[in-house]
């Protein structure tokens, strides 16, 4: 793997004139290594013009800096009079138009099979939030979302970064391995981008439109990307994590996440005591609100309100839970009704009521979640 | 009696505040813009400063990411429409006067409200600063939905933008109006010089797209206060339209960026290589094309928005295109520094690094005009690394050029050779530190717009910062040698340069403050 | 621009300010040929997508343009004429719709700059027979004290000699 990035990145290093130093992970030079045959292509032709350009600086800046040494006043250069030439500026008008067309070529040729999502054997549909991906596997039950698992402490220096730092996440998208991935995506509340770079896949995820796009990746493993998007103050912590699996495993993987969405199901159906709903809600509250609203419950000031003594939190418990399943048009806050399962939201609400400075002593029950929902 | 009034030698003008702010002469007015220019680029330069040493290192440091976003947003719109634009704008007012032999602008009281709104609006941005919720931090492109969700900065940076376009489409107007009623006699279009052209063809750029932004940005203010839904889909719109809108406005935008930098390259190189512009007509008719190829471009800042394949092709093919009138014009200056006798003072240093650096930037530009390797590349920092190879080594070292050209010419005096020239040599290699590597981060896949970055990318954004801080602190130089140069000097003689043949070289050093009242003879 | 003539009659001076020099090429035509089909283009286009914003900011944008050659083509024959002979100091000034004719004393008239706080350049001003008119329009400022001065010194010239 190693030997084949270093010898196509080799046209990169040519263009950095010896800037860059001997192409490694630290300081990559060139597109990552591809794992579709897209990224692949997209690859080659990235290489095919930047040959051809680094041929043309050679062609116009050899010239230019031939003359810009030797037509010097200070050697005694006196200036030539002519300042016109049809032919000469018909020949660099004409022979660029034939360049342009060599390029055009190939490059159409990819347009063409990347817009190709038709035949595709598995359909994932994808939902940007601010700031988190949501998969759902089409035909099945199976849905869920994915967060950014790097730890805030690593964010704010207070502990050693890992090795996949920003790049890591709770639940990655598992795909199987040699079918064709189509994806269908939207957002929920401003404008995103999908990105894997090694799967040459970057695709918008607009409010209130679908788009698609597609990859058949072929070696199993893990691949990492990010949002492209900027989609507000976490624009730089919404990773994106695919691992490709062998089919058999993909299919075992399937069957788990239909087994454990039951057991989700199951739970939400009883009652819990309120010191129980606290302390899930806590879970809930890291991994789907403190991004804004902070661990603290502080907020930002200006840009998202504070928990801890909002009136809102600590009045009635209905345009509390309102606010938590329906979202706050036109802001940041989500609605995160078809999110998170009514235990999850039952006890986010509840830790809500509780945490910090708020003790209104009261929660609610999964089964009251069930009922707003009708 | 005398039969002419001789300019007597002491003009009657007030003086003082009262003279800036009531001038209607050109080359006050010039100034202005050119001053205002700087205290922005200063501006938006430090802003740059602190985002370069929040990219220091991996994990945040001095900013949370809410305040990133407001510096990179600021540093874009202030850049743009503070510094580089009214550079120009300073620039045209200066020398297209003085190079077609008139004796001001059409229309001197327009102009005096044209600069004079440019402060409003930059007080207006300052103070989004400081009001709650903080700065524009959707980025300058105001891509909403995310444009919604900011707070009354938002509607205070919309207002300012407003200003802004009125202050360029009446500063354009007023141009064309000059350029084709006040044109000494003898003075046919095709003898003005390329400056001159290429700032005809920008301001009717200007004119053509400034209506598109402020009815763009109008529609954003709707959406956000009286309930319209031009860009909500859930009101029945499409946020993807306002990019169409906002790209049909920018892309032409970049020419105007680029085009008058383009007419200064092109006056700078032939005075230093003592020789003429090789192929002044192709250089008009290739600045004509690119201007009229910009209009059917705009959607190659949006292949990533999934166009249908006929879009994405058409646009593609378009962008390519543009590289063939933009080849013309480097293949000329190549032509005409070809057997010239040449010498090196600033202004010409600063042109060739234009002429090198900038064909960079169109090499990036043709790597990004192909769709498949566009969507790999979108929204990286390769294409931070793009607009940057085009409009810091492109629009503003010709700009820092031309002003080393002109100044002896504005102010009368000499400005101090030696220390250009480590300005230009500072300038050039802290240029290619900060931005080359980030060609590399693009590629390998770091996104632009984040305050913090996966590990990987942690040498190249070193080496950029170092960069970063040293192009900085040289453009401090560089209002000291300006400063310098204001306040005195070795007298400039009426035609500093030895090779330089355009009209405002006939006058004295500084020109009077009344010029060309009797046009010049054209031959 | 300034044209001063010597004439053949005693104590001639005659300024004729016109309002600027140039090749009269009044651009209209051609600012409207390169913008109008393309704002009607672009502008129906954005119109049948439902933002009608835009065609309405366009056509102001292209009102502009118009207005400003419009404008230059308007004032193209505009001029200010002052003639000073032995007695008499006629003011003439023409633009569009707006023709005056002013005959003042020589004896009885008085010069001065006057320089006010609104934006432009300063303008003479001529007192006489309890009426005041202004003069420069179209001079710069550096012409406007260089006729004041000029008028000053022939005008006091004259009093002197109504005196004597």
């Amino acid at each position: 793997m190693d030997m084949h990035r270093r010898s196509l990145s080799a046209p990169a290093g040519l263009a950095g004139l010896g800037l860059a130093g001997p192409a490694g992970a630290e300081f990559a030079l060139n597109l990552p290594p591809p794992a579709t045959e897209i990224a692949q292509r997209i690859h080659d032709l990235h290489t095919l013009i930047l040959w051809i350009c680094f041929g043309i600086f050679l062609v116009v800046f050899v010239p230019m800096f031939y003359a810009l040494w030797r037509h010097r006043k200070s050697r005694g250069h006196a200036a030539h009079d002519f300042h016109e030439n049809p032919r000469l500026e018909v020949a660099w008008t004409v022979v660029p138009v034939l360049i342009l067309i060599g390029m055009a070529v190939p490059s159409t040729s990819v347009v063409l099979a990347m817009k190709d999502t038709g035949a595709s054997e598995l359909t994932v549909k994808v939902t940007a939030r601010q700031w988190k991906w949501e998969y759902e596997y089409l035909g099945t039950e199976v849905r869920f979302a994915s967060n950014l698992a790097t730890p805030q402490a690593q964010i704010e220096n207070r502990e050693a970064k890992g090795e996949h730092y920003l790049l890591e996440v709770d639940r990655p998208l598992v795909v199987p391995t040699g079918s064709k991935i189509r994806l269908v995506l939207t957002a929920e509340d401003v404008i995103h981008a999908w990105w894997v770079p090694a799967f040459g896949v970057k695709q918008d995820a607009i409010p209130g439109f679908v788009r698609d796009a597609w990859f058949r990746v072929d070696a199993p493993g893990t691949y990492r990307g990010q949002c492209a998007e900027l989609c507000g103050v976490n624009h730089a912590f919404m990773p994106v994590v695919v691992e490709a699996v062998p089919p058999e495993r993909f299919a075992a993987w399937l069957d788990e996440q239909k087994t454990a969405r039951a057991a989700v199901q199951a739970a939400s159906a009883r009652d819990y005591p309120l010191a129980e709903l606290v302390e899930r809600g806590k879970a809930v509250y890291a991994a789907h609100c403190a991004a804004c609203h902070q661990e603290s419950g502080k907020g930002l000031p200006g840009a998202f309100p504070a928990l801890d003594g909002s009136p809102l939190v600590k009045g009635p418990l209905a345009a509390h839970l309102a606010i938590v399943l329906d979202g706050k048009p036109g802001t940041a806050m989500q609605a995160f009704a078809k999110q998170l399962s009514d235990l999850e939201l039952a006890a986010v609400v509840s830790y809500e009521r509780n945490a910090w400075g708020n003790k209104t002593g009261d929660g609610v029950q999964p089964r009251e979640v069930a009922a707003l929902r009708k | 009696m005398d039969a002419t009034l001789a300019p007597h030698a002491h003009d009657e003008h007030p003086s003082g505040l009262a003279r800036w702010l009531t001038t209607t002469n050109h080359k006050d007015i010039g100034t202005l813009y050119l001053w205002f220019s700087l205290a922005m680029f200063m501006f938006a330069g430090a802003l740059a400063m602190v985002i370069r040493a929040e990219l220091f290192q991996p994990g945040l440091q001095l900013v949370d990411p809410m305040q990133f976003n407001r510096l990179t947003s600021m540093h874009g719109l202030l850049m743009i429409f503070g510094a580089i634009m009214p550079a120009f704008v300073g620039f045209a007012n200066w020398q297209v006067p003085l190079m077609i032999g008139a004796p001001d602008m059409a229309f001197p009281r327009l102009n005096n409200w044209s600069f004079w709104l440019l402060p409003v609006a930059g007080a207006l941005l300052l103070a989004s600063f400081f009001v709650p919720g903080g700065a524009l931090a959707a980025g300058w492109t105001m891509y909403p939905p995310l444009f919604m969700q900011g707070g009354i900065a938002y509607d205070m940076t919309i207002l300012a933008v407003h200003v802004l376009g009125l202050s360029s489409i009446m500063g354009a107007i007023n141009i064309i109006t000059t350029i084709l009623n006040l044109r000494a006699p003898g003075m046919t279009l095709m003898k003005m010089p390329l400056f001159v052209w290429t700032w005809l063809i920008t301001a009717y750029l200007l004119v053509a797209v400034m209506p598109v932004l402020a009815a763009v940005i109008t529609m954003l203010l709707t959406d956000r206060h009286f309930g319209t839904h031009f860009f909500n889909a859930a009101g029945g719109g499409d946020p993807v339209m306002f990019q169409h809108i906002f790209w049909f406005f920018g892309h032409p935008e970049v020419y105007i960026m680029i085009l008058p930098a383009f007419g200064i390259v092109s006056t700078i190189i032939p005075t230093f290589a003592r020789k003429k512009l090789f192929g002044y007509t192709s250089m008009v008719y290739a600045v004509s094309s690119i201007a009229l190829l910009s209009f059917i471009v705009w959607a190659h800042h949006m292949f990533t928005t999934g166009m249908p394949v006929a879009g994405q092709l058409f646009f593609m093919y378009a962008t390519m295109l543009i590289a063939i009138p933009t080849g013309v014009k480097v293949f000329n200056w190549v032509a005409t520094i070809w057997r010239g006798s040449l010498s090196f003072e600033t202004p010409m240093l600063f042109a060739v690094a234009v002429v090198c650096l900038f064909t960079v930037g169109g090499f990036s530009g043709l790597v990004l005009a192909l769709v498949p390797v566009d969507i790999q590349l979108q929204d990286t920092y390769y294409v931070v690394a793009h607009f940057h190879y085009v409009l810091f080594s492109g629009a503003a070292m010709s700009i820092i050029g031309g002003v080393y050209y002109w100044l002896p010419k504005w102010t009368g005096h000499r400005y101090d050779e030696r220390l250009g020239q480590w300005h230009f040599w500072l300038t050039t290699i802290a240029f290619n530190v900060t931005f080359f590597p980030m060609h590399f981060l693009g590629l390998a896949g770091m996104p632009r717009r984040i305050p913090d970055y996966a590990l990987q990318f942690a040498d190249f954004n070193q080496i950029a910062s170092l960069g970063g801080f040293v192009l900085g602190a040289a453009q401090l130089l560089f209002v000291y040698i300006v400063v310098k140069c204001v306040r005195g000097g070795e007298p400039a003689g009426d035609k500093t340069w030895d090779g330089a043949d355009t009209l405002e070289w006939t006058l004295p050093s500084p020109p009077p403050y009344h010029s060309f009242t009797t046009p010049p003879k054209i031959d | 621009m300034v044209e001063c003539l010597q004439l053949g009659s005693p104590l001639p001076f005659r300024v004729t300010a016109r309002p600027t020099p140039g090749v009269r090429e009044p651009g209209l035509g051609t600012a409207v040929l390169v913008l109008a089909p393309w704002f009607a283009v672009a502008g129906t286009f954005f119109l049948l997508h439902g933002a009608w914003p835009i065609t309405a900011f366009m056509a102001a944008s292209l009102a502009g343009l118009v207005a400003a050659f419009l404008h230059v083509r308007r004032h193209a024959g505009d001029f200010e004429q002052l003639t000073l002979d032995a007695d008499r100091l006629v003011v003439d000034s023409h633009a569009p719709g707006d023709d005056r004719h002013t005959e003042f004393n020589s004896q009885w008239v008085s010069v001065a700059v006057q320089t006010g706080g609104a934006v432009g350049a300063p303008r003479l001003v001529l007192r006489g027979q309890g009426r005041e008119i202004v003069f420069g329009r179209l001079l710069s400022a550096a012409e406007v004290g260089c006729v004041g001065r000029e008028l000053s010194r022939r005008l006091a010239r004259l009093h002197q000699w109504g005196r004597g």
